[in-house]
C-alpha cells in the first residue's frame, strides 16, 4: 500500500491541516509512545481525519475510525501520512454526496452541515 | 459449601470498569495502593449464593505493554497472583480500541470472559452485535450488559460461579494471529516447555513476549543456558518479519495483527445501521474545545470548582469548627485543670479538629473531580492546557492539583492521583505547596500590615502570590530534569465520548478517598499535634510558675490574661522554645529570631499557628481580633524590619505547609524517600529563597 505513493506526498502528522483526511504511512517514534500509538490504532494503513488543535495551538485532536484521539505536535511528528484531500462537508469542497442526495431536504448530502464523516465512515472507508 | 472466586476486572479507561465494580461489590470496598507503587487499587469481597466473590479492580488500561506503572500493574497482577478468572470490560460502543486489550489478555490464556458493557447505548444507536460469533471468535463468554440499567450483573455472577463450578465450558480459542507466527508460537512454546523455563508464567504468552522482543521476559528468560537457542530463533523471525512486510519490528507487526483480527471479527459481528446520529459528543466538543471559546470556558469551569470547593465548602468547615470550640468550650468548664485536661484540649481535640476541618474541601472537591472524570472533561481539561503545562514539563492534568493548591495543599496531593504517570503525579505533588494555600493568608495579612503601607499591601502581597508561582513552575522543571527524565507520559490518549456520570457511582468514590483520608492522616496528624502541643508547653520553669502561682492569690487580678503571661513567660523555656533559640545561628542570616523560629515550628502543624503563636509570644489575648496589636507589637519591635517582614513571608509560603500534607503525602506517594525527599525540599527552598530575598531586601535600604 505504502508504495503508491511517491516520497513528495508523504508528510509528517504534525505538518497536517484542519478538516483533512489522511492515511498514516509509517509510524517512528520512542518505544513508550510508538507502543501507545499501537495500542491505541495508530498503525500504518488506517485512515485518519484531523478534527482540530487545542486553544493553544498543541495538541492535536484526530478521529480514527469512530472515537477521538489526542496527541501532542512532537508526538505526531515521527507519523508519516498521506494527504486524501478535504471532508466533503468541508467549505473547500463543494462535492455533492450522492448516498444521501435527496434522502432529506436540499441540504442533505449537499451543504456544509453535511456530516460525511460520520455517514460513510462504515460504508465506504473502512471497507475498502 | 462456600468456597472463595478470586477474580479481577480489567479494561480501558472509560470502559465504565469502576460502574460495573461498584454494582457488582456494592458498599464493600477497600481502597489501597498496589505493592510498591502510586497505583489505586480496589477491592471488593461480596457473598453470591454459597460463593465469597474477592473482586479486584485493575487498574484501567489500553494495554499490557510494560510502559506505564499501570499496565505494568495490571500484566503482573494476572500474571502473579493468578486469579481464577479475568473479567474484561468492554465498552460496546467503542469496540476496535477496546478489543485490543482482550486480545492481550486471550495471550495470556486466562480464564476469560468479557462484559460488553453500555450495551443499552448499542440498543439505541440500533447496532447490533451477534454475540455468538463473538463468543466463537474470542474464546470466551461475553455477556451484554449495562451498569447504568444494572443489567447483566446478575447474568455475570452467575456466569463467575458456573465458570468455577465447572458447570459451563470455557472456550478455548486463541487463533489471534496469522499461521505463520502462530507456528513461530507453537515452536516457541514448545521449547519453553522443554526446557521447563517458564517459572510458571503461560508459555504461549511468553512466546509472544518473546517474539515482541519484550524487556521483563527477555530479562528472566536470558539467564537460561537455552537462551541463545530462543534468540536464535528470534531472530530468524525478525528477519522474516521484515523481509515480508516492509522492515517493520516484530512488535509494530504483531499490533497490527491484532489490529487486523480485531477489524476483522466486528466485520464479521457487528452491523451497524444504514443512517448514524449525528453524534451529541462532536456537537458538545465544537462549543467546549472552540478555538477562542474553548480558554475561556476552561477557565470558568476551574474557577467554579475553585468557589465550590472553598466557598461552599467554608460553611461546613465552619460548622465543624463551631462544633470543636463548643466542645472545648464545655470539657474546659466540666474537666478541672490537669495536665489532662490540657492535653485533651489543645492536643487531642485541637489536632483532630484540624484534620476534620478539611473533610468538607476534600469531598466537594473529589466530587468536582468525578464529575469531570465520569463526564468525559477531564481528557479535555488536560487537552486545553497541556501546551503551556508541557511546557514547564508537566501533563495537561497537573493543572488541577496546582489550582488547588491555591485553596488547600492536602486536597491538591489528593488530586495528583488523576495524573497516571509516576513522574507527572510526583512532581506534581512535590510542587503543589508553592501554590500558596489559604491557611497562609492570616500571617501575610499580619506581616504586610505591620511593614508596609496600606497603598502597596494588595502589591506585596500578590507578588507573594507570584513568587510561589514562580518556584513551583521552576521546581517543576527542575524536578523533571533531574529526576523524572524519561517518564513522562505519552500524551496518545483518548477523548472520550461525554457521558451522564452514575451519581451513586461518584458518591462512593468520594467517599472512598475521603475515607482513606481520616484514616490515615487523621493517626499521623493525631500523633504529631500531641508531639508538638508537647514541645510547646513542656518543660517549665519552676521559678516562673511559682510567681504565678502566687499572682493568682491577689484579688480582683485578670486569671485570663495572667495565663497569657504566664505562657509568654514560659515559652522560651519549652522544648520549642529552646529549638528556637538552638536554631538562631541557622535562622540568623534570614534576619529571624528565636520567637519568628518558634512560630515557624509551631507552624509545622499548621499555617494557622503561625500568627496565634506570635500572639502568644507577644502576650497578645485573642489573636484574630488583636492582630493589629499584633502588627503593631511587630512594627515597633527593633529586631524586624521590612526585609525581616519580607523574608519571612517568603519562608512561609515555601517551607513544608503542614503536618497533614507530608502525612498525605507520604500515603499517596506510597514512598518513605520521596516523603523526606518533599520535606527536604520544601526547607531548603525557602531558607534559600529567604535568604535572597532577605539580603537583596537590605541592599535596597528596606
Amino acid at each position: 500500500m505504502e508504495n503508491e505513493h511517491t516520497k513528495s506526498d508523504i508528510i509528517s502528522l504534525s505538518q497536517a491541516e484542519i478538516g483533512k483526511r489522511y492515511q498514516v504511512v509509517s509510524v517512528k517514534t520512542k518505544s513508550a509512545v510508538h507502543q501507545r500509538m499501537l495500542d491505541m490504532g495508530l498503525v500504518p494503513g488506517v485512515k485518519l481525519w484531523v478534527v482540530r488543535f487545542a486553544p493553544l495551538g498543541d495538541p492535536i485532536e484526530i478521529r480514527i475510525r469512530h472515537f477521538l484521539m489526542s496527541l501532542r505536535k512532537d508526538e505526531a511528528e515521527g507519523v508519516d501520512v498521506v494527504d486524501l484531500g478535504y471532508h466533503h462537508n468541508h467549505h473547500h469542497m463543494k462535492k455533492k454526496c450522492d448516498d444521501c442526495h435527496g434522502k432529506r431536504g436540499r441540504g442533505r448530502g449537499q451543504g456544509r452541515n453535511h456530516n460525511w464523516l460520520r455517514h460513510h465512515r462504515w460504508k465506504k472507508e473502512d471497507n475498502e | 459449601m462456600n468456597k472463595t472466586i478470586h477474580v479481577a476486572l480489567a479494561g480501558n479507561p472509560n470502559s465504565g470498569k469502576t460502574s460495573i465494580f461498584n454494582a457488582l461489590a456494592g458498599t464493600n470496598q477497600k481502597v489501597g495502593n498496589f505493592s510498591g507503587v502510586t497505583v489505586e487499587k480496589v477491592e471488593g469481597s461480596f457473598k453470591y449464593k454459597d460463593y465469597t466473590i474477592r473482586l479486584i479492580d485493575l487498574p484501567g488500561t489500553y494495554s499490557l505493554s510494560p510502559y506505564s506503572p499501570e499496565e505494568k500493574v495490571a500484566r503482573d497482577y494476572i500474571i502473579n497472583e493468578k486469579p481464577d478468572m479475568v473479567v474484561n470490560i468492554v465498552d460496546a460502543t467503542n469496540l476496535e480500541r477496546n478489543l485490543v486489550l482482550t486480545t492481550q489478555l486471550m495471550d495470556l490464556e486466562v480464564e476469560l470472559l468479557v462484559v460488553m458493557n453500555m450495551f443499552d447505548e448499542i440498543k439505541k444507536q440500533n447496532i447490533h452485535i451477534d454475540l455468538n460469533q463473538f463468543e466463537q471468535l474470542f474464546g470466551a463468554h461475553v455477556i451484554p450488559a449495562s451498569a447504568v440499567t444494572k443489567e447483566g450483573i446478575e447474568d455475570l455472577l452467575e456466569h463467575i460461579i458456573q465458570i468455577k463450578a465447572g458447570e459451563i465450558e470455557t472456550k478455548k480459542y486463541k487463533h489471534t494471529y496469522t499461521e505463520n507466527i502462530e507456528n513461530d508460537i507453537v515452536e516457541l512454546s514448545q521449547l519453553i516447555e522443554d526446557r521447563k523455563i517458564s517459572q510458571n508464567l503461560p508459555t504461549r504468552w511468553m512466546a509472544i513476549k518473546i517474539i515482541e522482543n519484550d524487556k521483563d521476559v527477555v530479562k528472566i528468560l536470558s539467564s537460561h543456558p537455552c537462551w541463545r537457542e530462543i534468540e536464535e530463533k528470534y531472530h530468524t523471525i525478525k528477519y522474516r518479519i521484515y523481509k515480508l512486510h516492509q522492515g517493520k519490528e516484530p512488535n509494530v507487526y504483531l499490533s497490527e495483527e491484532r489490529i487486523a483480527f480485531i477489524n476483522g471479527a466486528i466485520h464479521e459481528t457487528v452491523t451497524f445501521p444504514e443512517d448514524e446520529p449525528e453524534s451529541l459528543t462532536e456537537k458538545i466538543d465544537n462549543v467546549l474545545l472552540h478555538r477562542f471559546l474553548g480558554l475561556p470556558i476552561f477557565l470558568l469551569v476551574m474557577y467554579t470548582i475553585f468557589q465550590l470547593t472553598f466557598r461552599l465548602g467554608e460553611y461546613p468547615m465552619q460548622w465543624i469548627d463551631g462544633l470543636f470550640q463548643a466542645l472545648t468550650l464545655w470539657l474546659d468548664k466540666i474537666i478541672p485543670a490537669s495536665m489532662f485536661k490540657s492535653i485533651l484540649l489543645d492536643g487531642i481535640i485541637a489536632g483532630v479538629g484540624g484534620v476534620l476541618v478539611f473533610l468538607p474541601n476534600i469531598l466537594i472537591l473529589f466530587l468536582c473531580i468525578s464529575i469531570l472524570e465520569a463526564t468525559g472533561y477531564m481528557a479535555r481539561v488536560a487537552f486545553v492546557v497541556d501546551k503551556l503545562m508541557h511546557r514547564i514539563g508537566l501533563h495537561g492534568k497537573s493543572f488541577i492539583p496546582m489550582i488547588t493548591g491555591f485553596g488547600c495543599t492536602v486536597p491538591a496531593i489528593m488530586a495528583a492521583r488523576t495524573l497516571r504517570n509516576k513522574g507527572d503525579r510526583l512532581t506534581t505533588m512535590m510542587v503543589v505547596p508553592f501554590f500558596s494555600c489559604g491557611a497562609k493568608l492570616p500571617v501575610y495579612t499580619v506581616i504586610i500590615s505591620a511593614f508596609f503601607a496600606p497603598a502597596i499591601a494588595g502589591n506585596v502581597l500578590f507578588g507573594i502570590y507570584l513568587f510561589g508561582v514562580f518556584i513551583g513552575l521552576l521546581s517543576a522543571k527542575l524536578l523533571r530534569k533531574a529526576a523524572f527524565k524519561d517518564e513522562s507520559e505519552p500524551f496518545v490518549m483518548e477523548l472520550p465520548p461525554y457521558r451522564k456520570p452514575s451519581g451513586s457511582s461518584m458518591v462512593k468514590q468520594t467517599w472512598n478517598r475521603a475515607r482513606m483520608y481520616i484514616r490515615k492522616a487523621g493517626t499521623v496528624i493525631l500523633l504529631a499535634s500531641i508531639i508538638i502541643w508537647f514541645a510547646g508547653t513542656y518543660p517549665k520553669q519552676i521559678d516562673v510558675t511559682k510567681k504565678y502561682e502566687r499572682l493568682q492569690s491577689v484579688e480582683n487580678i485578670d486569671l485570663d490574661s495572667l495565663a497569657r503571661l504566664e505562657r509568654a513567660e514560659q515559652l522560651p523555656y519549652s522544648i520549642a522554645g529552646r529549638l528556637g533559640n538552638a536554631l538562631e545561628p541557622l535562622m540568623r542570616p534570614l534576619g529571624f529570631d528565636w520567637r519568628l523560629n518558634i512560630a515557624l515550628i509551631n507552624g509545622l502543624a499548621a499555617k494557622e499557628i503561625v500568627v496565634s503563636t506570635m500572639g502568644t509570644i507577644f502576650a497578645i489575648g485573642d489573636t484574630e481580633e488583636d492582630s493589629h496589636t499584633l502588627a503593631e507589637s511587630l512594627r515597633n519591635d527593633p529586631a524586624y524590619s521590612q526585609a525581616v517582614g519580607l523574608s519571612f513571608m517568603v519562608f512561609v509560603l515555601l517551607y513544608i505547609p503542614c503536618i497533614a500534607s507530608v502525612a498525605v503525602f507520604r500515603s499517596e506517594s506510597n514512598s518513605r524517600k520521596w516523603t523526606f525527599i518533599f520535606v527536604a525540599y520544601t526547607i531548603t527552598v525557602a531558607w534559600i529563597a529567604s535568604f535572597a530575598v532577605f539580603n537583596i531586601a537590605k541592599l535596597f535600604g528596606l
